[in-house]
């Protein structure tokens, strides 16, 4: 069964090139998933959550740590699934710590708005898997093609 | 496309129109807008998201500062989002602040 696999990327991580790194990890989760066959409303699950994460890598993860460095997207098509890969070497942080908002049905005023993008994220993939390395986070973001 | 907004004032309602992608980086533009137009003391925000291609949860914070700055009274009408942006406003529960409209509705909005 052969693999396919697109071309690693690279994006910065830095702050002020954050809308460049997001269009680019947005169109690279799109092409991806459309070389996979995916429905259209996966393709487009698949964009929000890579927009997500990345956006937490770039804020949280290095910004707000003081840190700077890259983020690295891979693409893996299997027969049976499509794995997003983003590694980076932010903080270290392992998204299975946290929980969801429980808070859906409150008033827009009342929202907690923390950890909405982990769940659209959760949302939107069938399986999620982090890995710590060295300084290095590495985050598999499996979407089933059938 | 690249994200722009814009703001036009009838009355006391405001309409923001957005287009192409909102994302984290492009976010505070949107603000700017929210923040014009709770200077103006609109009492209806109508969001006209047929042009917007893409929002992330930076979009939906923005629901929530909306509410905060234009005051819990106002009433939020989305108009027009085209099915990826319709869905992380449900997945989030959005969908229960807001009043979803697939198109600009002058009864529902202005009556």
């Amino acid at each position: 069964m052969a693999q396919a696999k697109l071309s690693p990327v690279t994006v910065s991580g830095k702050f002020d090139k954050m809308g460049e790194a997001l269009k680019a990890l947005r169109d690279y989760a799109v092409q991806a998933a459309q070389q996979a066959g995916l429905p259209k409303s996966r393709v487009e699950g698949l964009r929000l959550a890579i927009d997500e994460y990345a956006t937490n890598i770039i804020i949280y993860g290095y910004h707000d740590a003081g840190l700077e460095g890259d983020i690295d997207v891979s693409a893996t098509i299997d027969d049976d699934t499509l794995t997003i890969s983003l590694i980076d070497s932010a903080v270290a942080y392992n998204p299975t710590d946290h929980a969801d908002p429980t808070d859906l049905d409150e008033s827009l005023e009342n929202r907690n708005i923390g950890g909405l993008g982990i769940m659209l994220v959760r949302q939107s993939v069938d399986d999620w898997r982090y890995e710590r390395i060295g300084n290095q986070n590495h985050n598999h973001f499996v979407l089933k093609r059938n | 496309m690249a994200f722009e907004s814009t703001l036009e004032m009838q009355g006391n309602i405001a309409k923001i129109a957005l287009v192409g992608e909102l994302d984290a980086s492009v976010a505070q533009n949107f603000r700017d807008k929210i923040e014009e137009a709770a200077s103006k003391k609109a009492k209806k925000l109508v969001l006209l998201l047929a042009t917007l291609d893409y929002m992330s949860s930076a979009g939906l914070r923005t629901l929530v500062f909306a509410k905060q700055k234009m005051g819990a009274g106002v009433t939020i009408y989305v108009v027009g989002a085209q099915p990826q942006v319709v869905e992380p406003i449900r997945q989030t529960g959005f969908h229960h602040s807001v009043v979803m409209l697939e198109s600009y509705d002058a009864a529902v909005i202005e009556g």
